[in-house]
């Protein structure tokens, strides 16, 4: 056993030397502890907890055990601002055909960090119906997709380079998508076949805000991505044709952008194109079109898109059961809607439950009403065309949560109608 | 010397390299004088008058406004021509996504917004609220006005916490001009 004058000077022989090493190191430099003064507190017991503030840690510099995760790197570890949020919703829908079901329809993760002034990094991770995959599986699952990933450069606010899993800019509703943001429960019909929200591909582009006066805007995007395949059907329009991430079915690059006027704030029109090889060989293009809008005037607000799609035609190939089958491009299709959103809440229930009964001081309701049209083979003169009308209310106790009711009367092909009502629960976090 | 060589060199190297955003970041768009300058114009006479709420002013404005106040006393801004009150004016701060907004409410004897300038912003996004594109909502509303998001004040996208905290600053500041300044009730 060391007497005890011994462990002392074990102990101070010890701080010393680990002292003498950390004023060797970079990080002495960032911790802003001086080597010398480190050395000098070797020499008092009193010192020594003072001594070595080797607290920060820079990524690519060394990791210090001493981090939140030892000497595993922690998303602290590394330098910047960083925030996580996200969204999340449940719907409950009663069909008329006597289907009766909950769907865990979204939750979503979003992560974004300024790595520094200029860069900014932004992912959102979905797990839709409940993220469960099987696969090889004939049970029906969920999905788990990446539909953002992206690092940005700010030149300046006109100019931001992007790359990564980019959303495409072409209307209004693929890039504004989230439950909570949304009034209604469900999206309108065009954006599940024309412009197959949420529709992301891999690329590379731009974005920017040119503020030609202080209450005027234009903002555009522009990007060069990975396209759309050949899996378009007069029965799913584009829903199919989204491509993998990780490669492509041709050599050719899809092009996509979006301008957008505001003239002032709570009116903006935009226009937006998408032209990209759909087909093995690269040779068949397809070019779409859309127009969008929005108008606000105090409580009121009217939104709405419309698209135009065009390909060469052609076929591909399906396996239906163990048959392999071509299956027919339309060759032009479309659809569009309009949305009206009006909010209110009324004095008589500012104490109530719906109030500050339960401490919400300013709750609303909106009252919506939508009514869209979707054709995804105009050849076919009517027989692929559904229509919608959509009528409901949401209450949001605070901007990003939302109760949403709604019934939803659809025209389908052949004469078809169907009617379901369907409510959710939106939380964005 | 030599055993602080490496040290030194990565100093100067990490002086070399852009600098890491640091935590706390702010954006001065008016000085005090600037924002007195932009509510009262050069010609009138401003002086400063500190007032502290009774206890039943502090109640019926909390409860006006359904929150509590942040300030013990409240320093108005006072610009006369003459003897005559022409305007009235707040410098305040509210609470955005994280920091707060610092800015000014200028104030009409008859409880009208005169105009809001903001003077400094701490966070990295949603300072669109600074420009008259957002800002100019304000001039004309009345002490009485909702000053909620989607009934009469359109947020800037992207910024809904920033107007969210500029609408409640100009709502605070027409009713503590009310109560404190013209002795009204609510």
């Amino acid at each position: 056993m060391p007497k005890r004058k011994e462990v002392q000077t074990m102990k101070r022989s010890t701080i010393a030397l680990m002292a003498t090493l950390l004023s060797l190191s970079p990080l002495t430099a960032l911790a802003g502890t001086p080597g010398s003064d480190a050395q000098a507190a070797a020499g008092s017991d009193a010192q020594v907890a003072a001594a070595p503030q080797v607290g920060v840690t820079t990524v690519g510099m060394g990791k210090d055990s001493r981090g939140p995760g030892g000497r595993n790197i922690t998303a602290f570890d590394r330098p910047g601002q960083r925030g996580v949020g996200g969204y999340f919703a449940q719907e409950f829908t009663a069909n008329s055909d006597g289907k009766m079901f909950f769907d865990q329809r979204q939750m979503v993760l979003q992560v974004s960090s300024y790595l520094h002034e200029n860069l900014f990094f932004n992912t959102e991770i979905e797990y839709e119906h409940g993220g469960k995959v099987e696969m090889g599986s004939t049970e029906q699952g969920g999905e788990i997709s990446l539909e953002q990933a992206w690092g940005e450069y700010t030149v300046n606010d006109a100019l931001n380079l992007r790359a990564g899993i980019l959303l495409i800019p072409v209307g209004r509703l693929n890039v504004l998508h989230d439950a909570d943001f949304r009034e209604a429960t469900t999206r309108p019909l065009m954006t599940r076949s024309i412009i197959p929200t949420t529709w992301y591909e891999p690329g590379v582009g731009a974005r920017g805000t040119i503020m030609p006066s202080d209450t005027m805007e234009i903002n555009y995007e522009a990007y060069v991505t990975q396209g759309l395949t050949d899996k378009i059907e007069a029965e799913e329009g584009l829903h199919e044709a989204k491509p993998f991430a990780g490669g492509d079915n041709n050599a050719s690059k899809a092009v996509s952008g979006r301008v957008a006027f505001s003239p002032w704030l709570g009116t903006e029109i935009g226009l937006s194109g998408y032209g990209s090889a759909y087909d093995a060989s690269g040779s068949s293009w397809l070019g779409m079109g859309a127009l969008d809008f929005a108008w606000r005037m105090g409580a009121f607000e009217l939104v709405g898109e419309g698209s135009l799609v065009s390909t060469k035609g052609g076929t591909f190939k399906e396996t239906k059961g163990d048959k392999e089958v071509d299956v027919n491009i339309p060759t032009n299709f479309g659809g569009y809607y309009l949305e009206g959103h009006y909010s209110f809440f009324p004095e008589f229930l500012r104490e109530s439950f719906l109030g500050k009964g339960l401490g919400f001081a300013d709750p609303r309701f909106t009252a919506f009403a939508r009514w869209g049209q979707a054709d995804t083979d105009f050849a076919s003169k009517g027989a692929t065309l559904q229509s919608e009308t959509v009528l409901g209310m949401n209450y949001r106790p605070v901007p990003n949560t939302a109760l949403k009711v709604e019934w939803q009367h659809k025209f389908l092909p052949s004469n078809k109608a169907t009617d379901a009502f369907i409510s959710s629960l939106a939380m964005g976090f | 010397m030599r055993t602080r060589l490496p040290a030194l060199l990565t100093i100067l190297l990490l002086g070399t390299m852009p600098a890491f955003a640091a935590d706390t970041y702010e954006q001065v768009y008016l000085s005090e004088p600037e924002a007195v300058r932009t509510i009262f114009g050069g010609d009138l006479k401003v002086d400063k008058q500190t007032v502290t709420p009774t206890a039943a002013q502090r109640t019926m404005m909390e409860r006006y406004l359904g929150r509590r106040l942040p300030d013990k006393d409240v320093t108005f801004l006072v610009g006369r021509r003459g003897h005559a009150v022409e305007c009235y004016g707040l410098i305040l701060d509210e609470i955005g996504k994280h920091d707060p907004i610092t800015f000014i409410v200028g104030v009409q004897p008859d409880l009208r917004v005169k105009d809001v300038a903001v003077m400094v912003f701490r966070e990295r996004r949603g300072d669109g609220v600074k420009r008259r594109r957002f800002l100019a909502q304000f001039p004309g509303k009345r002490q009485g006005d909702p000053m909620m998001l989607s009934q009469d004040i359109m947020p800037i996208s992207g910024s809904t916490m920033s107007s969210v905290a500029v609408s409640a600053g100009v709502k605070r500041a027409l009713a503590l001009t009310a109560v404190l300044m013209l002795g009204r009730t609510l």
